[in-house]
């Protein structure tokens, strides 16, 4: 294994290649430490040359995660090689680190600019200065995991207009810029009021949830988005009876779930739905299950998340499933989530009782 | 079909002088860089875990380990004579959806060589343990596993 730690702008970077494995992750481990040691609060571990990981390296991984948790400072981690990624999604490691493809996009979700190509794969550094963003870290941290890819521009539209959704600005003030980008990548109902402005895309106006909220989009000409008619019929939900069984219900068609089940292009649940869902990732939702409890678990790479019963789900956040019924939407695709109560048990018990 | 056998002693870096030959031997023969991780991950967590708990301090242990490679296949049979452990009786860790703070790192290597594998055969013949395991090769731009 070999590693060299650089410090751009106020980011620490830790370059690491070769074969991390059982007798070289005491050396990893030292090396992340001094890293870690030598102050700040942010931290990158750029995987690009790695040839190997294993659980041992995984557990380093884990271990730096929970300091870096515990010291209230960040950590991504950047450009992982194939192998990295595949032993991240068998691990599902994937689910506990911002991961970005490049170093350069790790550095900008901490506000930093590249200062130069050599080490960012050949890619053509944007920006400059290296000057840390005045946002708060969550924020930028959020706004890089939201960003898709450049040539993607639909994608990158909805997953503007998803994060705009998830942080709307205060009522009282004027909307801040939150992005910018040629006109042509323009969301629907972005304005562009001055060539000063040319580069600052103006989101739509958005609903905000609350007391007083209709009246407040009533008077801003707002119209708010579909809710479903589950939650909208005035009537109240039925609760969920546990222990129940929970079906995706898609284009009419149940689909038994079970713990650990993936929702995404790559998932065996409803794959010939979610396969042709543009946008989709291939592990978009994890189904789990905790006692008799079921849960979705949005994964913390995940840029535009599914929307339960009008609201975003959160990345990284669990959501446990209370109703009978819920419904979720994804770029005008919806499906449910339905529990049914689990009879098995009664009926057994049912059977044994009843001799 | 071209085959390469190796012995791993209970003594200390058995593990490095292991890779150094697997280096020098089969790596070359796959060209795929899933294929070669694949096997480096499986032989490290495996020989990693027997010396760390299946091998007793002081006694003459050691495993025997044989790689098979045609143009299906990758096959490695490994054969010691340490503690009886059965790895593909091991259960899933279960914290794999769990945040960072509650996460448990045990039994995660194990299930990755299960994880990496496409068929798996383990037999206890006393005072043998003995793992067959098997990946079906892939193209070289093929690198899902």
């Amino acid at each position: 294994m070999i590693a060299r730690t650089e410090t751009v702008g106020e980011c620490k970077v830790l370059h690491v290649g070769g074969r991390i494995d059982f007798e070289s992750s005491l050396d990893f481990e030292q090396q992340v430490n001094s890293m870690i040691q030598s102050g700040g609060d942010r931290f990158v571990i750029e995987l690009s040359k790695v040839e190997l990981l294993s659980s041992a390296g995984l557990r380093v991984l884990l271990s730096t995660a929970k300091r870096v948790q515990h010291r209230h400072a960040e950590l991504a981690l950047a450009s992982p090689s194939q192998v990295v990624r595949q032993v991240f999604r068998i691990s599902h490691f994937d689910l506990l680190f911002k991961i970005f493809p490049t170093l350069r996009e790790a550095l900008a979700a901490f506000g930093i600019s590249a200062p130069s190509a050599e080490d960012y794969g050949g890619e053509t550094p944007q920006g400059g200065g290296g000057t840390p963003s005045a946002k708060p870290a969550e924020d930028r941290l959020a706004e890089a995991a939201a960003a898709p890819p450049r040539s993607e521009p639909a994608e990158e539209r909805e997953a503007l207009r998803s994060l705009v959704r998830a942080t709307p600005p205060p009522m009282s003030q004027p909307t801040p810029p939150v992005a910018t980008g040629s006109p042509a990548d323009l969301p629907k109902g972005a304005s562009v009021s001055s060539p000063a402005q040319a580069k600052t895309v103006v989101p739509p106006p958005l609903p905000i949830s609350g007391p007083g909220a209709e009246e407040r989009d009533r008077a801003r000409g707002v119209t708010p988005p579909p809710v479903p008619a589950a939650v909208s019929d005035g009537r109240p939900r039925r609760e969920a009876s546990y222990p129940a069984v929970l079906e995706v219900r898609a284009e009419g068609i149940s689909y038994p779930c079970k713990d650990g089940d993936v929702i995404g292009t790559a998932g065996r649940v409803a794959n010939s739905f979610f396969a042709s869902i543009a946008g989709l990732e291939a592990r978009h939702l994890l189904i789990g299950r905790e006692g008799d409890r079921w849960f979705v678990f949005t994964p913390k790479n995940i840029a535009h998340p599914f929307v339960l019963d009008g609201v975003p789900l959160v990345a990284g956040e669990r959501k446990f499933l209370q109703y009978v019924e819920h419904q979720v939407e994804f770029s005008g695709h919806l499906f449910g989530l339905r529990l049914i109560p689990d009879r098995r048990k009664k009926a057994l018990f049912g059977r044994f009782s009843s001799k | 079909m071209p085959s390469f056998a190796y012995e791993i002693r209970n003594r200390p870096g058995a593990l490095s002088e292991l890779m150094r030959k697997l280096d020098s031997t089969v790596l070359p023969l796959l060209d795929n860089p899933s294929e070669r991780s694949a096997l480096l991950l499986v032989v490290d967590e495996l020989v990693s875990n027997l010396l760390k708990y299946g091998f007793e301090p002081g006694r003459d242990q050691y495993m025997s380990m044989r790689i098979m490679v045609d143009g299906e296949w990758l096959q490695m049979e490994l054969r010691d004579n340490g503690r009886q452990f059965n790895p593909l009786a091991r259960l899933n860790p279960d914290s794999l959806y769990r945040e960072a703070a509650d996460r448990q790192s045990g039994g995660l290597g194990v299930y990755i060589v299960r994880k990496m594998m496409d068929a798996a055969h383990y037999e206890w013949t006393p005072p043998w343990n003995n793992l067959t395991l098997r990946k079906k090769r892939r193209a070289k731009d093929d690198c899902t596993h």
